[in-house]
């Protein structure tokens, strides 16, 4: 039914949204794609999981658990995988692509090793509960999934607009170098940004768990692929384009699935990538091609 | 003829797969180009050749010929989008193009089997076998057992064909196209300048080691006789990435090196090997800071030289 | 005697700011024209236009009769325009020999199966690729020793050099030397003045910037002064050097890049 697809579609799709701006964010800093980011969020979801459905504490704990590890993993990725790289002269952000890579393989085998292969189960004591609005019947996991999203977005381009360090953080993604020049400690905004991003993909991957009610190594892997399709479609390094990329993708694949085939879900991100590439190289939002220059 | 062993021939066969494909990531990335698609490429090869000999039954070389040049065609159509994007764009666009050949071999059950994939591929080993056996000829008489013989084959077979697609290459590198590659990858607008038609040479080379990868996954097929989406994923990309980040981009050698060294030090140290993946990532990302040029780099093959020069000497 | 590169009205804005406006001149064949003004008047970006690294915003550039305009650049190099860049772009880790013969590209034609097989088309061609490069590394004045040598490693001087040698191999029959004497000494510079006018003698036609007024003074046999992207004085050294709008646009402006 249209209804329910629709919120399906949207809740999905915030999810998304929130996953790729933690791309889009470090891309717009640092001009690399962070591809460690899957496996920081997959850790996210390991950790809710663990807390909510081991531990058995409340969600706002879980959020704030997974918020902490993944945050200091973004810290971590940061001094050992990204800045000896910038102090290089001649480094091309290939180099740095590869080795957010190599620290993907590393996260991904880990949490294989750590938490074992195979599906965990994500519980939370309020996954039945659902009522009906109007039409249709809408589960409350739904409703505190686009919440937090709401939130976490409104915060973040709040941060952005209004506060000192978000204006920092602009003027560093504008420019590296003049930033640099104008004071702004780059390499302090470089890390605020990593983690920053890596502690939304802790919120990211609860929430992941949150709407699947399971959780397994892969998915750093799978989700991570459509932050990447998400980004590229709303321009890289633009926040709104993340948003509005991440709900698009969301209803087109609900909405895939619920009129077509299922099978060709996951491809759907990818279709969107080459097709975009191919017709407006620069995104939805984008505005330089990324052709030319660097 | 006790030490063949073929377990250890089986180890040695997936070693020369992988420098094929270590030799395809090199060709792209020779004139600067990433390439994460390559996995996608190695199961058109795969897949074509599977099928021309389980539904056609073609004889296998000439699956193999076919599964490498339409994954070359493929790389060519994939190509033309490096005529507008660099670096991490092309790496991405790629790396979605190899989701989007899984997702096809995945649904497209009719042909491909699905999830399953392919059985039953004839293993070329087996099919020598029987063509010497129709021809009077039994392993026994050079004192093989025929699991060796066939093992031996493959080997064999495998050899030959990683030996002719590294001296391609090598030889490639010091010709007039392996000048322009170079000139394009250290730096494209003097090239142009210098006359060189640098989208053709990007397009070429990407399409090259599309067939490169194309002709490993025809081999893989009828190596194993059993292929599946499985064996075409994301982390095989990654993995041959692997193969030429730890091994060395600068020269033909490194990929290899990297692949072979991968693949046999794992297999060799059975405590390690559990631990396989999460050493690449810790090797990858060393490599990259510390010796961003890999291992085998011009330099170090040139002193190499020379110590062995000036031992002769 | 018709112009061998003729621009027209050439205009060049990146953006909303113009680098180029209203350029017009032409270069007649075996002449060696000097191209000054201060930093900043649009030089480099005019050699870019030329060489279609970009297209001009307006206007045409005609080499040998024919509008190159629309042209990739590596097709603007077969015709025959070569060029240096301002900040020597060599292929660092290449030899010196081979950025030569990276330069004979365009002007040979095996393909990779040929270049595989070795054919003896291929290595009849080679061979002239490399015989080639040598006699230009001799020209420039670079000694054979140095020629296995990677180009980065090379002295600063010597990278110019070969510069001028890898765009030489493309038979080109316009060269843009991008500064050429930047950066050297008064007798590294006299060398690079006999080398160009050798260049010339050769039958080569040249278009050169500089900032070293004894070099342009003593090769060039016209002179195009710039400022903020327009052309302000056209003529012989001698003339020039008289020229008062050229006196205060450029001595008055741009003492410190006058004496770089």
């Amino acid at each position: 039914m249209f209804l329910e697809q629709l919120i399906n579609g949207v809740t999905l799709g915030s999810i998304y949204a929130i996953v790729a701006l933690g791309y889009t964010l470090v891309f717009g800093v640092l001009d690399i794609i962070n591809m460690a980011h899957g496996e920081i969020f997959m850790f996210g979801a390991f950790v809710g999981m663990l807390l909510v459905s081991k531990a058995g504490v409340p969600l706002p704990v879980a959020f704030l658990g997974a918020i902490a590890v993944t945050g200091a993993m973004g810290f971590l990725l940061e001094r050992a995988a990204l800045r000896p790289l910038r102090s290089r002269p001649g480094a091309s952000n290939l180099a740095s692509l590869i080795s957010t890579i190599g620290v993907s393989i590393l996260l991904e085998n880990a949490a294989h090793r750590i938490f074992g292969a195979g599906n965990h189960p994500f519980e939370t004591p309020f996954a039945e509960i659902r009522f009906p609005v109007g039409p249709v019947n809408v589960y409350l996991v739904q409703v505190l999934i686009l919440l937090i999203s709401l939130l976490l977005m409104a915060g973040l381009a709040l941060w952005l607009s209004r506060t000192r360090g978000g204006k920092a953080l602009r003027a560093t993604a504008e420019d590296l170098t003049t930033a640099g020049l104008l004071g702004v400690d780059t390499d302090r905004m470089i890390t605020v940004t990593v983690v920053i991003a890596s502690a939304m993909g802790g919120v990211a991957g609860v929430l992941i768990g949150m709407a699947f009610n399971y959780i397994n190594n892969q998915i750093g892997l799978s989700m991570g692929l459509k932050g990447l399709a998400i980004i590229i479609f709303g321009g890289m390094g633009s926040v709104y384009g993340a948003m509005a990329g991440g709900l698009i993708l969301g209803l087109s694949e609900t909405f895939v699935v619920a009129y077509g085939s299922s099978g060709y879900r996951d491809a759907i991100a990818f279709v969107i990538i080459i097709g975009v590439l191919l017709v407006r190289p620069q995104g939805l939002f984008g505005q330089a091609a990324p052709g030319t220059g660097h | 003829m006790e030490w063949i062993n073929p377990y250890h021939l089986q180890v040695a066969s997936f070693v020369l797969i992988n420098v094929i494909l270590g030799t395809s990531i090199y060709v792209t990335l020779s004139t600067g180009q990433l390439s994460l698609g390559n996995a996608g490429f190695m199961s058109i090869g795969a897949y074509a050749a599977a099928l021309l000999a389980t539904k056609y039954a073609l004889p296998i070389p000439v699956g193999v010929a076919a599964g490498a040049l339409l994954a070359g065609a493929a790389g060519a159509l994939v190509g033309i989008p490096s005529l507008r994007l660099s670096g991490v764009y092309l790496a991405i666009a790629t790396l979605g193009f190899g989701e989007v050949i899984r997702a096809v071999a995945i649904n497209w059950e009719s042909l491909t089997g699905g999830a399953v994939g392919i059985a039953a591929i004839p293993q070329m080993g087996r099919v020598v076998l029987a063509g010497a056996r129709d021809l009077g000829f039994s392993p026994a008489s050079l004192g093989l057992k025929p699991n060796q013989f066939i093992s031996l084959t493959v080997f064999l077979i495998l050899l030959v064909a990683a030996v002719l697609t590294v001296a391609f290459f090598l030889r490639l590198g010091r010709s007039r196209v392996g000048r322009a590659y170079a000139a394009i990858r250290l730096d494209e607008r003097a090239a142009e300048a210098s006359g060189i038609p640098v989208t053709y040479y990007k397009v070429l080379a990407f399409s090259q080691g599309a067939m490169v990868s194309g002709l490993a996954g025809a081999l893989y097929a009828h190596a194993t006789s059993f292929i599946s989406p499985a064996d075409f994923t994301y982390h095989r990309a990654v993995e041959i990435l692997v193969f030429a980040v730890f091994g060395g981009s600068g020269h033909i050698l490194g990929p290899a090196f990297g692949a072979a060294f991968l693949t046999v030090v794992p297999e060799a140290l059975r405590a390690i090997s559990h631990y396989r993946y999460i050493l690449y990532g810790v090797l990858v990302v060393l490599v990259v800071i510390y010796r961003p040029q890999g291992v085998i780099d011009p330099p170090l093959l040139r002193r190499m030289r020379g110590d062995r020069a000036a031992e002769a000497a | 005697m018709s112009a061998l590169l003729a621009l027209e009205r050439i205009g060049k804005s990146f953006g909303g700011l113009t680098a180029l406006s209203d350029i017009s001149f032409s270069v007649n064949p075996g002449e060696i024209v000097g191209v000054i003004g201060p930093n900043g008047a649009g030089k480099t970006t005019l050699f870019n236009v030329i060489t279609a690294l970009f297209p001009p915003t307006e206007g045409s550039v005609v080499f040998d009769g024919e509008a190159i305009a629309g042209l990739p650049p590596h097709a603007v190099a077969r015709r025959g325009i070569g060029r240096t860049f301002q900040n020597v772009r060599l292929f660092a880790d290449m030899t010196v020999e081979e950025n030569v013969m990276v330069g004979r590209h365009c002007r040979t034609r095996a393909g990779a199966l040929r270049g595989v097989l070795r054919t003896r088309g291929e290595r009849e061609e080679e061979r002239g690729i490399r015989q080639r490069s040598r006699e230009l590394l001799d020209l420039v004045g670079l000694p054979g020793a140095c020629s296995g040598q990677a180009a980065g490693s090379l002295p600063y001087g010597h990278q110019r050099r070969l510069e001028i040698a890898r765009a030489l191999a493309a038979d080109p029959r316009l060269l843009l030397l991008d500064e050429p004497a930047a950066g050297m000494n008064e007798a590294e510079t006299k060398e690079v003045s006999g080398l160009i006018r050798k260049v010339r003698d050769l039958g080569m036609t040249i278009l050169l910037i500089e900032h070293d007024m004894s070099l342009v003074m003593k090769a060039c046999d016209r002179v195009v002064v710039f400022n903020f992207g327009r052309k302000i004085a056209e003529g012989p050294p001698s003339a020039i050097r008289e020229d008062p709008g050229v006196i205060e646009a450029y001595l008055g402006s741009a003492e410190g890049a006058a004496d770089a």
